[in-house]
């Protein structure tokens, strides 16, 4: 009671804090005519309720822009694993149960809700501005890229032993097990969708040649569920090298001084996976008008420079590299590895069908039971 | 239910049992206990036997009924290595919890082992503390790069122990579970008769034949009761084996749950629930041995009328083998994982390239509580372990006062039912709930709120304050129910103004316990919680999933300061010893 009590007291500050600066609020020329009347509706609305796998600190920057604009409405995120995201929703959706508004996740999230027909058609004003590769399919807007990494500990791996590329890695795990072995980490593909789907992007990409590398270095190799464990032991020296490893830990702890000392990093020359993120407003929603905002506030340039302050690397083209402070965005990285060298993880139907007998290949050639 | 049950018994009988046909006020009260009870306790299973028996999510239309999950499940090619690995590991961490419980249970409670008080105190620790903490900090001493293990390697080439595997992580387990095993046998060895040993000493028996034909032979019971707590403990546990397992590829049922049910990109809910129904079945085998083992406890009964003080084993040459012992095992293992989860909080990073007194920082702690959300999970952790407890011994008292202290038919069913949660693990308590509201439209309110972890952790930790209520109420005599009655007072006003009084002080402990049990909780979050409803546990959670292992650091040192904060403060309150 007490804490309900203080939030509305918070919230009503908030708002006549904020109501003034709200007026102003102009919206871009090539925002429809109508559009104050979604505004108007989000207001009424007054909330609005994201799945995603964002901690609340990630989801700061964008949310702040949201508020900004918009203070009346209060923002909840919920911070929940990649494929709870879509079983949550659709299993209080299947119940009639109050829902999601917005999910915030992988491509492969959106596959069954696709299917079942979930998602609201929303044609966002943004749209002219983002990259046609960003827009996967009517509904779903990619926000944000993950580019997949070599990280190492550069007082554990020599000079000498630093990977060129995929090809190079391979290479350099074989003739030096005594450096490698059991020493190297990546993502397990049976245990998360993001391992998966990454890992099966790159094997499409690479073919036959990325099953005999997978051969080579999967025994060799320690399994982790996610980027923060990985990273951490990186660090202290546990693993010396993570192969196709998130960027979002090591790009945020490397603004320490101190650690960039311990950590070195690459992109992977041969082919760097692109780990999308998309967000489509839900057909389960008790708050549609108010999800349509905050879709088009995360495609916004604004927006897309707050996401950026979460260290979510942005995608919309605009957005230069002193808009977010110096840090990576789609283009950037575009730069550094070259279009040919880019996988892009993302809406793949094969996903789907094809998850058993990936997995079982995938844990062959790794040695697991 | 019960109606029908009394109709259905002979006229004679129902003639002497006439009374329980009417409704007062006292077979209200406990008919709306039993109902809870049963409503509380099968909530959360039915839907999974359900899903067990269905062959696609509970929430999808077409629902067809199906073997097929169980026999996918016993047919998996991981299957069998995925059991054998949870039973050597429970078996292994039993043993090693028992043995060293064992030892110091008797070397505090039998011997002149000097400080003892003082070891007694820093032994339980581990028992506070949540055991995703205590492997976090486990991780950063023994793990292959912790500074232990690194300090040996330095000295010595090889560090030559390993927690990624069965026997280490059988270890840690085991470790933290020993203060479990120690408190059952302080309770015991406080209440055996020194009469007994003195008898085998006059016989000529020397200190040690005693020990091993008197002493320990009386602490059977003790040390039963806790193995099976702890193995059962072992199977359901999911932190050790996610933490150690998984990185060296071993499988265990928990994280088997896990994976197919929250991570994996195609949830398969049918496997997960028959998962579920068979770490039930293997439970309830145990507990029904369990009472099986233990019908015979008059045989251990030793406390006499007469008053006596135990008198303590001299240790003799061996009290300074014995102290050095202690004190390397408190220092080893339950200060320095300790210091070093501490150290973690407040610097920016450990590693041993870089000096750690360079890193220091208070940006952590900032961090947490700069965040409305991370300092929300830590405000309604209290709030639930508070209300939550005090609600969940009130509840668990009526039970154990229906169970034990009225005439209500199949009152003993009662008891039955409430240690049916022990054989649930939290994971699966948490799906269960959510299924039910899931199912149940009408309670959909409940969700996203805090009320339904506390009704969740009430439901798994019933047993748990039933085990600290119920002993207190044996031990008061029906001559008092009888008294209060024959003055003309009812079941209700008897036991609230006569028992309920008298069994404060197992009140007490029964809150203590539900306290801490409630604060350190996380499995059956995982499912349950919702924006506004966070607590410590799941926020925990997902700083180690996005990898901030200094935000894990610091909020576990918060937790580990709330809980010393409200041990000390309980006792020198309400003067509870927690756990004897």
């Amino acid at each position: 009671m007490d804490r309900r009590a203080f939030m509305l007291g918070t919230g009503a500050a908030i708002l006549a804090a904020g109501s003034a600066r709200a007026q102003n609020a102009a919206f871009p020329s090539y925002y429809p005519a109508d559009y104050a009347k979604i505004v108007e509706a989000a207001k009424k609305e007054g909330r609005l309720l994201i799945y995603s796998s964002m901690t609340t600190d990630q989801w700061s920057g964008v949310v702040a822009r949201f508020r900004e604009l918009y203070p009346t409405i209060r923002v909840e995120t919920l911070d929940l694993g990649t494929s709870e995201i879509t079983e949550r929703y659709l299993a209080e959706r299947g119940s009639n149960s109050a829902t999601a508004d917005l999910l915030a996740t992988g491509p492969e999230g959106f596959i069954e809700p696709q299917r079942r027909g979930e998602l609201v058609d929303y044609a966002s004003p943004e749209r002219a501005h983002l990259a046609p590769w960003s827009l996967p399919s009517p509904g779903l807007y990619t926000f944000a890229i993950d580019p997949v990494l070599f990280v190492w500990n550069k007082a554990v791996l020599p000079e000498n032993l630093v990977p060129k590329s995929f090809e190079d890695f391979v290479a350099k795990v074989k003739a030096n097990p005594q450096v490698f072995n059991k020493r190297i980490t990546t993502y397990g593909a049976d245990t998360g969708a993001y391992g998966y789907t990454m890992n099966y992007a790159f094997a499409k990409h690479h073919g036959e040649k990325a099953w005999r590398w997978y051969e080579e270095i999967g025994p060799m190799t320690r399994l982790e569920r996610s980027s923060g464990p990985m990273f951490e032991k990186v660090t202290t020296g546990e693993y010396a090298m993570a192969y196709l490893s998130g960027s979002g830990s090591p790009w945020n702890a490397l603004r320490d001084p101190a650690r960039a000392k311990v950590i070195g990093w690459s992109f992977i020359a041969d082919g760097t996976p692109m780990m999308t993120r998309s967000v489509g407003v839900m057909k389960g929603a008790s708050n549609p008008n108010a999800a349509r905002l905050m879709v088009d506030v995360m495609c916004s340039l604004e927006g897309q420079k707050g996401l950026a302050k979460g260290q979510r690397t942005p995608v919309r083209p605009d957005v230069s590299a002193a808009d977010v402070g110096g840090a990576y965005t789609y283009t950037e990285v575009v730069k550094q590895v070259g279009e040919a060298n880019i996988i892009p993880v993302g809406y793949d139907a094969g996903v789907e069908t094809n998850y058993n007998s990936f997995i079982a290949r995938w844990r062959k050639a790794y040695g697991i039971g | 239910m019960m109606r029908t049950e009394a109709d259905a018994l002979p006229t004679l009988a129902r003639e002497s049992t006439g009374v329980s046909r009417y409704i007062t006020r006292s077979t209200a009260i406990q008919s709306a206990v039993v109902a809870a009870t049963v409503i509380l306790v099968f909530a959360p299973i039915l839907p999974i036997f359900y899903q067990a028996l269905i062959d696609r999510p509970l929430y999808d239309d077409g629902q067809q009924f199906t073997l097929a999950n169980l026999t996918d499940l016993l047919q998996s090619p991981n299957f069998w290595s995925v059991a054998q690995n949870t039973l050597v590991f429970a078996a292994a961490t039993t043993i090693i919890a028992q043995v060293l419980g064992t030892t110091f249970a008797i070397l505090i409670g039998r011997t002149d082992l000097p400080f003892k008080s003082f070891f007694a105190e820093l032994l339980i620790w581990p028992l506070y503390i949540s055991s995703l903490v205590l492997g976090f900090g486990w991780f950063m001493v023994y793990g292959p790069s912790g500074f232990v293990t690194l300090w040996v390697q330095s000295q010595f080439g090889e560090a030559p122990w390993t927690l990624y595997s069965i026997t280490g992580m059988s270890i840690v387990a085991g470790i933290s579970q020993m203060p479990l095993a120690m408190l059952y046998g302080l309770g015991s060895t406080a209440l055996s008769n020194p009469q007994l040993e003195d008898a085998a000493r006059s016989c000529g028996a020397g200190p040690w034949r005693t020990l091993r034909s008197v002493t320990l032979p009386l602490l059977m019971p003790s040390i039963l009761y806790s193995s099976l707590l702890n193995f059962t403990i072992a199977l359901e546990m999911l932190s050790i084996p996610l933490i150690f397992g998984e990185p060296a590829r071993i499988g265990f049922f928990t994280t088997l749950l896990y994976t197919q049910g929250i991570s994996t990109p195609k949830p398969n809910y049918g496997l997960v629930a028959a998962g579920a129904l068979i770490l039930l079945a293997i439970v309830m085998l145990l507990v029904f041995l369990q009472n099986r083992l233990l019908r015979n406890s008059q045989r251990y009964v030793t406390v006499g009328g007469k008053a006596s003080r135990p008198k303590t084993l001299a240790l003799g040459r061996w009290r300074l083998w014995a102290l050095a012992f202690v004190s390397v095992y408190v220092v080893l293992f339950v200060i320095l994982p300790t210091a070093v989860l501490f150290l973690r909080a407040g610097v920016s990073f450990l590693s041993p390239f870089v000096p750690f007194w360079t890193l220091f920082t208070l940006s952590h702690f900032h961090d947490i509580i700069s965040f409305p959300a991370y300092v929300r999970s830590i405000v309604n952790t209290i709030i639930i372990s508070v209300v939550g407890g005090f609600g969940a011994t009130f509840f668990v008292a009526m039970i154990a006062l229906v169970a034990r202290r009225s005439k209500f038919p199949a009152a003993d069913k009662l008891e039955y039912v409430a240690m049916i949660p022990r054989s649930i693990p939290g994971l699966v308590v948490g799906i269960g709930f959510f299924y039910a509201l899931v199912l149940l439209p009408p309670l959909g309110w409940l969700r996203n709120t805090i009320f339904v972890l506390m009704v969740a952790y009430t439901m798994r930790y019933i047993p748990t304050g039933y085990g600290a209520i119920s002993p207190a109420l044996v031990q008061i005599s029906t001559d008092m129910d009888r008294s209060a009655r024959t003055t003309g007072a009812d079941w209700w006003t008897t036991v609230r103004l006569v028992i309920l009084p008298l069994i404060r002080p197992a009140l007490f402990s029964s809150f203590a316990l539900m306290f801490i049990h409630f604060f350190k909780e996380y499995s059956a979050a995982v499912f349950l919680f919702a924006p506004g409803s966070e607590v410590i546990g799941t926020t925990l959670l997902q700083f180690w999933v996005a990898g901030d292992m200094g935000r894990v650091a610091a909020l576990s040192t918060i937790q580990i300061a709330v809980t010393v904060a409200f041990i000390y403060g309980i006792r020198k309150l309400l003067g509870v010893k927690i756990y004897g």
